[in-house]
């Protein structure tokens, strides 16, 4: 059954101050960019920090105000403390974290998000972070519609997430989302979808 | 009652960059031409034309781009010449600057004296020709124009007209004008639509009913129209004297590296004047060397100066200093820089509005940003902006946070791009792949852009290969067939892998690759 991005989370939305996890070999970056959309679409500020190859359409198409967004594409050797000033001033920052992350950094910018009431959104699985996270999304299973042999195009595409984490998260859930989500009429052929395919896009 | 000096330049963004001054010349900001030669205006060129009109009436126009920090570098010897006349000489803007007239006429013997002198001390150091009269009006070609009047405001408007307004006699010299003077082009509409076409009819308006309607900038305004001198040109004597210093250790070479140092010097001043309510409308900068040479120059700015705007400043007064047009260069680096706020009036602030105004939020994130650019550098934070193009790679360009994008952002539609949505993750570099068909041969693409074979399999990088279980394309696109060194002609395919992975795939060149992948 396919649900709303927002039922992803047990409190429908991105808590300030805590940290999520992203992770699955395909999709973790729509899943990004979808997590991003909300708030930023809302008005709040954004980063994405060590991606230099993020598509920006896909960002834009997701929701995410891209006059709200800064990007950092390169990691640098002062990356911590780019993350640590990202988290101290918008809303949410989008970590795609280099090799050899220390736990003490890793507690250092989860302390910061914290204190600055941010979310740090880590594009990685949870066992590449040191830290333990609060909320831990991983995508298990991807597929694409709309492209067959020889006709058709990519038109959406259905993720499954598994959900976990500590406190309120803690209960694991597993959930289907569209994203991206069907646009226009392509997918007129499945009314099923579409019709829970709006309910994702709005 | 303050008497003001303003010596004027018309023209001044033609004159600083410096061509004969028979040439029709156009300098173009933002496609329309914002100052012309005298040659120009002849051939029926006049400021606020369109650029392509103004080509049209002067076909041999030389079309220069607006270049701010020249034009100010140009200045700076034209107020360094004024300064050995006075030392109390304010810069408004590149091609118009102040003075304070009393103790000088006195020394000088006269106002109209001190305006001759001025005007050639000016015009000498722009290598111009001495053709200014104080009273009888300047001929439309002088290179500098010189105005006395009571208060600021009422001395522009003399300098442009070259005379000396007697005292006491400001308010009937302001009267004749028309609002549009006031340089506050909202307010004039309304005005004008009111009946009210001149300052005199403005002035004569109770000030209370002005400050009711318009508010406090209305209130400015009709005292400007009044004739009332607004702003002092000396600096109120305050008792808490606002004053930034940075001692740089090792010394500074670079202007980049000093403007850089600058900005956090300006967000604390423009902090601590806010603090109490003020906001900073002269600044002083100072420099000094390792040698023990020094630079001071005031500046002033059309409103209230923000931290961007002293830090314009520093930048565009150490570049004059460096090029050495106005005396000799700094022989070593500079170990001190001081921002120092003159005058200061009391901020108003602005009225948020319901739609389009910065939050608190909007803020917070512009000081987070600034304070990282300070510490990675211009070129390290970047901003998305959506292009038109046919590869997803051309959809998108990034500019440095808090620069301009060079063009404005288009949606034309791209014959040959590819449908479907965005992909996530766009390569910098197309990762090389191969496509083979069901027989393991190499699929291509012919001339009339049709596949040789559907692709049965793909391999990414090296990797492994993957069945490929749908595919569509191929997109065409021949761009810029019409650049030799620049031409690419690229059939892209979007391919859908067993594992669930869609790639966009390109063939150029009888190789393929992956342009992104629809992560």
């Amino acid at each position: 059954m396919v649900v709303p991005l927002e039922d992803l989370l047990p409190e429908r939305g991105l808590r300030p101050g805590s940290v999520v996890s992203v992770g699955g070999a395909n999709g973790s970056t729509s899943l990004v960019l979808g997590l991003m959309a909300g708030p930023l679409s809302g008005g709040a500020w954004g980063a994405v920090v060590g991606m230099g190859c993020l598509g920006l359409e896909a960002a834009a198409a997701a929701g995410v105000n891209l006059e709200h967004l800064a990007l950092v594409p390169w990691w640098g050797p002062s990356w911590l403390e780019v993350v640590a000033t990202l988290l101290g001033g918008l809303e949410v920052v989008a970590l795609w974290p280099p090799g050899g992350c220390r736990e003490v950094d890793a507690r250092r910018l989860a302390a910061r998000a914290r204190q600055g009431g941010s979310v740090l959104l880590v594009a990685a699985p949870a066992r590449a972070w040191p830290e333990p996270v609060d909320i831990e999304l991983v995508v298990t299973a991807t597929t694409w519609h709309g492209l067959e042999a020889g006709h058709g195009a990519l038109a959406y595409r259905t993720l499954d997430v598994r959900s976990s984490g500590r406190r309120a998260a803690g209960r694991e859930r597993r959930v289907q989302l569209l994203l991206p989500a069907p646009v226009g009429g392509l997918v007129a052929a499945s009314p099923g979808v579409w019709a829970e395919g709006r309910s994702a896009v709005g | 009652m303050l008497r003001v000096l303003v010596a004027w330049c018309p023209d001044w963004p033609v004159t600083a960059a410096g061509l004969a001054p028979e040439q029709a010349v156009g300098v173009v900001a933002s496609g329309r031409v914002l100052a012309c030669s005298a040659a120009a205006r002849e051939a029926g060129v006049c400021v606020g034309m369109r650029r392509r009109e103004a080509e049209g009436r002067c076909p041999d126009l030389v079309v220069l781009a607006r270049d701010t920090a020249r034009e100010a570098r140009a200045f700076e010897p034209v107020v360094a010449a004024i300064a050995t006349l006075t030392p109390l000489v304010e810069v408004t803007w590149p091609g118009l600057c102040a003075l304070d007239v009393r103790g000088p006429a006195r020394y000088f013997g006269g106002e109209e004296v001190l305006c001759h002198r001025v005007a050639e001390v000016a015009a000498g150091a722009m290598q111009a020709p001495v053709d200014i009269t104080g009273l009888a009006g300047p001929p439309p070609t002088a290179a500098v124009r010189v105005g006395v009047a009571d208060g600021y405001f009422a001395a522009t408007l003399a300098a442009r007209l070259g005379v000396i307004v007697p005292v006491g006699e400001v308010r009937e010299f302001l009267s004749p004008f028309s609002v549009a003077v006031l340089g506050r082009p909202g307010l004039a509409d309304i005005l004008n639509r009111l009946g009210i076409h001149t300052l005199g009819e403005l002035a004569a308006l109770p000030a209370s009913s002005v400050l009711n309607r318009f508010g406090p900038d209305g209130a400015e305004a009709h005292r400007l129209a009044g004739g009332v001198a607004e702003r002092p040109l000396r600096a109120r004597p305050s008792t808490e004297p606002a004053v930034v210093c940075l001692e740089c250790d090792p010394p500074i070479e670079r202007v980049d590296v000093a403007a850089f140092s600058a900005r956090s010097m300006a967000a604390n001043l423009v902090e601590r004047l806010s603090a109490r309510g003020l906001a900073c409308v002269r600044l002083r900068i100072e420099a000094e060397t390792e040698h023990g040479e020094s630079l001071a120059r005031t500046w002033r700015g059309d409103g209230a100066l923000n931290a961007e705007d002293m830090v314009t400043r520093l930048r565009w007064q150490l570049d004059g200093w460096l090029s050495a047009t106005a005396g000799p260069a700094p022989t070593a680096g500079i170990t001190r820089l001081a921002l120092v706020a003159e005058q200061v009036l009391p901020d108003y602030g602005r009225q948020l509005g319901l739609w389009g105004e910065r939050t608190e939020a909007d803020r917070r994130a512009a000081r987070t940003l600034e304070h990282l650019r300070g510490i990675l550098g211009p070129d390290a934070i970047f901003m998305g902006v959506l292009r038109g193009g046919r590869g997803p790679a051309d959809r998108v360009e990034l500019v440095p946070w808090g620069e301009q994008a060079l063009l404005p952002a288009a949606s034309l539609p791209w014959p040959g791009h590819c449908p479907g949505p965005a992909p996530s993750t766009i390569f910098s570099e197309a990762l090389a792949a191969e496509v083979v068909d069901s027989a393991g041969e190499p699929v291509s693409v012919d001339a009339r852009g049709h596949l040789s074979g559907a692709p049965a399999r793909l391999v990414v990088g090296g990797g492994a290969w993957v069945e490929v279980v749908g595919w569509a394309g191929p997109w065409l696109a021949d761009e810029r067939w019409w650049d030799r060194s620049g031409r690419r002609r690229r059939a892209r395919c979007q391919v859908l892998g067993a594992d669930g992975v869609a790639h966009l795939v390109g063939l150029e060149g009888g190789r393929w690759s992956v342009e992104a992948t629809y992560d």
